[in-house]
């Protein structure tokens, strides 16, 4: 008889191999997983100033040590339950172990392995639209998986009975595809999307001119003009 | 005991939270009259903000277009978020979801079809092409979705249906 990290621990492997399972499907069809990049590139100002406008010398006097002011940049969702039930394995964890450990770490790194087909989003939910609309979505997302996927997953706390129902899922993975209809849609009109986004940042200098670059500016993929002209091409049919 | 009165510090702009405040403490913006005045706010208020993206093409390179479109994104955005700081309506960023741009404004206090024209405005006079926006309320921020008008009019009608922005991107993509 295991015990229930050693359980654990196999559990976690197992999901490993499905996600890993469902990467090199991915791969083999030169279909994007998922439509959307796993977070946002994000290009924002960090820089707290203040300006006392109707003063004559109108002098820029900052309120704050800014560097805090990064996480309202990285605005995390308000309501933090979503996310945690997107967790499919919430019902075979160690009812001895701290359920926070779920949203203590960061999603991509962990917890979005946790999920046969993560959509980091649901995760960070930064489009989320309100905190309702975020709960409906996770739920078609799992029901969405659980079709397309074709399997259901049994969410009880026999965690022989999980393992065994993992090994079949694994099978069924390594049998099946996405179906045919969303692949060859998804590859002719979904266009690439980088698996990683890149984080551009920058800063105003309060006293008017642009102090410095950064990121890369001038870069091809980056520019206005390319960014514009991608985001205006959407749901435009190819010539 | 009286006092003149004094000026000074009547007005308060924090960049960083992109907020205007009086003396009183309460919150202001800036909208010009006939932005407020018109019966297409919208509309009004994109002919505004094609008037602030030539004075931002005009200020950051001295009225070359190609040389603002040819800089890095992260250039521009210190120029849209500083506008959109100082005209009080809170603070911006731009996000790059795959294809799509989206501006996103946190602590928005006006009304989405003012700062969807204002926006519009801005971004299709570097555009040089028709850009719409698409506005998606997460709470304490405002996404706007940049879109072609056609695009803009499937999300619009996918909105309505109750769709969220990575489900209507999903159908914009093809997915």
């Amino acid at each position: 008889m295991l015990s229930t990290e050693e359980q654990k621990a196999k559990l976690e492997d197992l999901l490993e191999r499905v996600q890993r399972n469902r990467r090199q499907m991915a791969d083999r069809s030169g279909t994007p997983a998922e439509a959307i990049p796993l977070e946002p590139t994000r290009f924002s100002t960090p820089e707290v100033e203040e300006i006392e406008a109707a003063s004559t010398d109108k002098e820029l006097i900052p309120i704050d040590d800014h560097e805090e002011e990064l996480p309202t940049v990285v605005a995390l969702p308000d309501n933090d339950d979503a996310p945690v039930e997107t967790l499919e394995l919430e019902p075979v964890m160690d009812e001895d172990e701290e359920e926070p450990e779920l949203s203590e770490a960061p999603p991509e790194e962990d917890y979005g392995d946790l999920e046969l087909d993560s959509e980091p989003e649901i995760e960070t939910s930064d489009l989320v639209e309100d905190d309702e609309e975020m709960e409906t979505y996770v739920i078609d997302e799992v029901e969405e998986e659980e079709s397309e996927a074709g399997c259901d997953l049994p969410m009880r706390d026999d965690s022989s009975g999980l393992k065994s129902a993992l090994h079949d899922e694994i099978s069924n993975l390594m049998d099946q595809s996405e179906p045919a209809s969303r692949k060859s849609t998804a590859a002719a009109a979904a266009p690439e999307i980088p698996p990683e986004p890149a984080v551009f940042e920058s800063s105003i200098d309060a006293d008017g001119p642009v102090a410095e670059i950064s990121g890369s500016a001038g870069s091809s993929s980056n520019t206005l003009a390319y960014l514009l002209a991608q985001t205006a091409a959407i749901g435009r049919k190819p010539r | 005991m009286t006092e003149p009165f004094k000026p000074e510090g009547f007005l308060k702009f924090e960049l960083g939270s992109g907020e205007l405040a009086s003396r009183a403490q309460e919150r202001l913006v800036c909208i010009p009259p006939d932005v407020l005045n018109a019966d297409d706010a919208r509309t009004a208020a994109r002919e505004w903000g094609q008037l602030h993206g030539l004075s931002i093409v005009q200020e950051s390179s001295g009225g070359d277009l190609e040389a603002l479109r040819s800089q890095g994104i992260d250039f521009f955005v210190q120029y849209l978020s500083g506008v959109i700081a100082m005209l009080g309506w809170g603070s911006a960023r731009i996000e790059s979801w795959g294809p799509a741009l989206v501006v996103v404004i946190r602590s928005l206090p006006l009304s989405h079809e003012i700062a969807c024209g204002f926006i519009e405005g801005i971004m299709e006079s570097l555009a040089g092409e028709s850009i719409r926006a698409v506005s998606f309320d997460s709470g304490e921020e405002v996404r706007f979705l940049l879109l072609n008008p056609d695009a803009a009019q499937v999300a619009e009608s996918e909105k309505k249906k109750g769709s969220g922005f990575v489900q209507i991107m999903d159908v914009l993509l093809g997915v």
